[in-house]
């Protein structure tokens, strides 16, 4: 297995306060891949570093094996790394069908294409079509099509944007708290689709998830994050029994932050 | 009333319609507040009127140049300000807007400065850009001589002319929005962020929506030469900017079909005010009349944000959606 997504050293800051300070970690490619932390430990604001949000005061992150750290966010979308967010991003005053079509890749999005090509957009348009709905069936919101985004309640909207996400066809997902608000059966079926995607597509995944049973249940492989670093690295069992994990979920202050596991950074 | 005077209403009612065309596109579809859509407006007439005058290009190919020229001015109004939040954008390009119509004010040798565009060539001679436009509308009303069946005047020949060029735009513009593209345009308006996760270069997006919407500006521009045969840099005060607003916001946001009915009402709100010949308007002397023309507008903005904030003819279901 090789590492598709690298991070080396991340270090940012906001106002003077570290809020990601020497985070190392590396993703399998087809992976599913957890990241834990109390609240405040730098896991979003990685995210948002990883996916072109933000920049890293140091450090790297690469895909693939090349570099995006001073990538633009949409740049990285499109080599295949596509994130969802914390606090969803419907896009409330399109349908629900509309906010799946807009994140396909589409030369009807160029307007030569428009002019030169129009049955081709046309044709695409059509695929694009089916291909929504067909998505939008497996996250349940097929009813949903033709509402304006913005009716749905929270947990709709986190799975809109995961089926959307999923519309760009990545190669990597990254998902902020997917199952935050969906209802419990939802979910599980949702962890289910993560990993037939997985196991179909070889689509990787990288999330942040608080429910710990979840992530113990369906990751491979967990990294831990306490105050802006990588704590520990390794499979689940490994890292419930860890005992920084515990101190750091327990809140106990003053024990070494030293990445553990073998995966840490060369 | 004549019909003449309609004509006239309803001709400068079209130009101001294909003038807030252009804002709909950057504002209604992209969410671009471009309070300095005027300048678009002025790039466009002198353009065309410059060319005409001192390099004496034919009327046609100076007003295609003239076009470009509005798109080319929206493309490099994106590079310095596309970066800002909404309201330091929509002060940047108000600020920009106000810096084109002071150049057309002092730089004389180009623009003919504050007399307008019959100094082009100097105070000697009195310039003009219009004859070739005179000759087409002229064989337009031969034309339309014969398919009415009896005389038509020049203004009413000039709202033909003005309508179909509406008709054009709407044309063009209605499937562009309704397109991949277009989609695009509605998602950046709402959401840079979650648009740019989804791989679309917002960046690139703005820039194509100012550069096209200030290439319907320049047409607008052009029209309005015509239609006056002559302007000055006071034609193009930020004024004008808010006007297309209004009927922007009387269309509501991301409707282009409801533009010129939007800028049909707008026209007729404006030259309604001529005949408030009852008191106590009749106390009022002509010049204090037409700012009671503009509070009333002001008035009638207001109460349209009160009552119908998305616009007379706009959808209040989205409206409300958080």
């Amino acid at each position: 297995m090789t590492a598709l997504l690298e991070v080396r050293d991340i270090v940012k800051h906001y106002d003077g306060i570290a809020a990601v300070s020497g985070a190392t970690l590396d993703v399998e490619k087809g992976s599913i891949t957890g990241l834990i932390g109390p609240n405040g430990a730098g896991k979003t604001t990685l995210f948002n570093i990883v996916s072109g949000f933000q920049r890293p005061e140091q450090g790297l992150v690469s895909f693939g094996g090349a570099r995006i750290d001073h990538q633009s966010a949409d740049r990285v979308a499109r080599a295949g790394l596509v994130r969802t967010f914390q606090e969803t991003k419907a896009l409330t005053k399109m349908t629900v069908l509309d906010n799946m079509m807009l994140a396909a890749p589409h030369p009807g999005e160029r307007l030569t294409s428009l002019v030169l090509r129009p049955r081709r957009v046309r044709q695409r348009e059509r695929e694009v079509e089916a291909k929504a709905r067909e998505m939008l069936g497996v996250v349940q919101l097929e009813d949903h099509a033709d509402q304006y985004a913005g009716t749905l309640s929270g947990g709709q909207r986190k799975l809109l944007e995961f089926g959307r996400a999923l519309m760009v066809e990545p190669k990597m997902v990254l998902l902020d708290e997917p199952m935050a608000g969906v209802n419990p059966t939802l979910g599980l079926e949702l962890l289910d689709l993560v990993r037939k995607l997985r196991d179909s597509r070889g689509t990787t995944f990288l999330l942040i998830e608080h429910n710990l049973e979840v992530v113990m249940g369906v990751c491979e492989l967990i990294h831990v994050m306490n105050e802006g670093a990588v704590i520990a690295s390794g499979p689940p069992a490994a890292v419930r029994s860890n005992p920084q994990v515990i101190d750091a979920y327990l809140g106990t202050r003053g024990a070494s932050v030293a990445p553990i596991s073998g995966e840490a950074a060369p | 009333m004549s019909l003449d005077f309609w004509s006239l209403v309803g001709a400068v009612s079209g130009i101001y319609a294909i003038f807030a065309l252009g804002l709909q596109l950057q504002f209604g579809y992209t969410g671009l507040p471009n309070f300095g859509h005027v300048a678009s407006m002025a790039v466009g007439a002198y353009t065309m009127a410059i060319l005409v005058v001192r390099e004496e290009v034919p009327l046609w190919g100076a007003s295609l140049i003239a076009i470009a020229a509005g798109v080319a001015f929206g493309a490099l109004l994106s590079l310095p300000t596309l970066r800002l939040r909404a309201e330091y954008f929509a002060i940047a390009t108000i600020a920009i807007s106000e810096i084109v119509r002071y150049v057309a004010l002092n730089e004389q040798s180009l623009t003919g400065g504050p007399i307008g565009t019959s100094n082009l060539l100097g105070p000697t001679q009195v310039a003009e850009y219009n004859g070739e436009w005179a000759s087409f509308q002229a064989s337009v009303q031969a034309w339309l001589n014969d398919v009415v069946g009896q005389q038509v005047g020049s203004d009413f020949t000039m709202l033909v002319i003005v309508w179909v060029v509406v008709l054009v735009c709407l044309l063009v513009l209605t499937p562009m929005t309704h397109s991949p593209w277009g989609r695009v345009l509605r998602a950046i308006r709402e959401d840079e962020e979650a648009t740019a996760a989804l791989g679309k270069r917002v960046g690139w997006y703005k820039l194509q929506s100012l550069a096209i919407g200030s290439g319907f500006g320049a047409i607008a521009g052009l029209l309005y030469a015509f239609e006056f045969q002559f302007f000055s840099p006071d034609d193009f005060d930020p004024l004008i900017t808010f006007y297309a607003w209004l009927i922007v916001l009387i269309a509501g946001a991301a409707r282009m079909w409801a533009v010129p009915i939007g800028a049909l009402i707008f026209g007729l709100i404006f030259s309604g005010t001529r005949f408030f010949d009852f008191k106590p308007f009749t106390y009022l002397d002509a010049a204090q009349l037409s700012y009671v023309r503009l509070m009333i507008i002001g008035a009638f903005l207001i109460a349209l944000m009160a009552w119908r904030p998305q616009g007379l003819l706009g959808n209040r279901d989205a409206m409300v959606l958080e």
